[in-house]
């Protein structure tokens, strides 16, 4: 009998603790929102990478600014799905430049994920270089 | 020939031979047979006035019992594979590797199929165990079930290779140059949930202990 009830009360409680310890690493859905919503941020960069490498190849030169150029005929810049701001950009040197967003989830950006490039988790940033 | 056909025999004979269902309900008492299978038994042969006993049509196997004993060894089955998951992605995060530094997006996706999983299957199984617990605590005979020794020893099959193939990805990494401390933390897990499900069984088998 006594068994009966103490392994499926362990087997409960071990359940119990591995969800509450997994919950705090996944985080729960709000948390989760969040990270989709960096996923869409990601494909805005990625968007704006591409613009920015066609403008490079036909005007020779990283642009200054952010602007749809039609030579490029991309669809409009996007912005922040949460606070619809628009997305930093910054030209470093004459192959390098910096395209920026407000994560929610730094912690979870690699570098790979606009294609080779650096990450810096406190600004936000990644450093793109145009080959 | 096996138990329940000599209990069926039995019966047969004492009913042709004229013996009346009480004297023989108490021999086979007796005799160790629990209710329900004297039960069984007796109601093998219409109780109506005829020379000879009359079969009544009865089914082979319960679909009742293979529909519970069905979903209860899968739900263990599903609590067993996700805990282990679950846990080993809990030691990749707190173990963490400075030479390997990818887990990232792909890890949480899989530690979140697993709480769910755990949060579907887990209570599941624990209710419905309970639920065989009272049931055997109140007839004995329902241990005998072909049906959940069936089930028992397949889930025990599955439990098996998948706890297996867990053991072989662990000497994996290891080789691979996974560190040490982690390959220990997931043996230990793997160990102690192979451990319960055993003892399970065990427990399950000493308790039915007559042939298939």
């Amino acid at each position: 009998m006594g068994r009966d009830t103490i392994i499926p009360a362990l087997i409960a409680a071990l359940v119990l603790v591995a969800i509450a310890a997994g919950l705090t690493i996944t985080g729960g859905p709000i948390s989760a929102r969040a990270e989709r919503r960096d996923l869409a941020r990601l494909d805005d960069l990625r968007t704006l990478k591409t613009l920015i490498t066609c403008q490079h190849q036909v005007n020779g030169a990283l642009p200054d600014t952010l602007f749809v150029d039609t030579n490029c005929a991309y669809s409009p810049l996007g912005t922040d799905p949460l606070t619809n701001a628009p997305y930093g950009y910054e030209k470093l040197s004459d192959t390098s430049y910096r395209l920026c967003a407000s994560f929610e989830r730094p912690d979870l950006i690699r570098d790979h994920d606009l294609g080779p490039g650096t990450w810096q988790p406190d600004s936000g940033c990644f450093i793109l270089t145009q080959p | 020939m096996r138990p329940s056909d000599q209990l069926a025999a039995f019966t047969r004979d004492a009913l042709s031979g004229g013996q009346s269902r009480g004297d023989i309900r108490a021999a086979l008492a007796r005799s160790g047979w629990a209710p329900n299978e004297i039960d069984e038994a007796l109601d093998a042969w219409a109780d109506i006035d005829f020379p000879t006993p009359v079969p009544r049509p009865r089914p082979y196997v319960s679909a009742r019992e293979a529909f519970f004993y069905g979903l209860m060894f899968a739900a263990l089955a599903m609590t067993a594979w996700h805990l282990v998951a679950l846990l080993h992605n809990l030691i990749d995060h707190w173990v963490a590797d400075p030479l390997n530094d990818d887990a990232g997006r792909y890890a949480i996706n899989s530690t979140r199929w697993s709480i769910a999983a755990l949060v579907v299957f887990a209570p599941t199984f624990l209710v419905m165990n309970h639920r065989a617990v009272q049931a055997t605590n109140s007839d004995p005979g329902k241990r005998r079930s072909g049906v959940r020794k069936w089930f028992g020893y397949v889930t025990l099959f599955l439990a098996s290779i998948s706890l297996l193939g867990d053991l072989m990805a662990m000497i994996y990494a290891l080789l691979s140059g996974d560190l040490t401390v982690r390959f220990m933390l997931k043996a230990l897990v793997v160990a102690g949930v192979a451990g319960t499900v055993f003892a399970y069984f065990r427990q399950d088998t000493e308790e039915a202990q007559d042939g298939t």
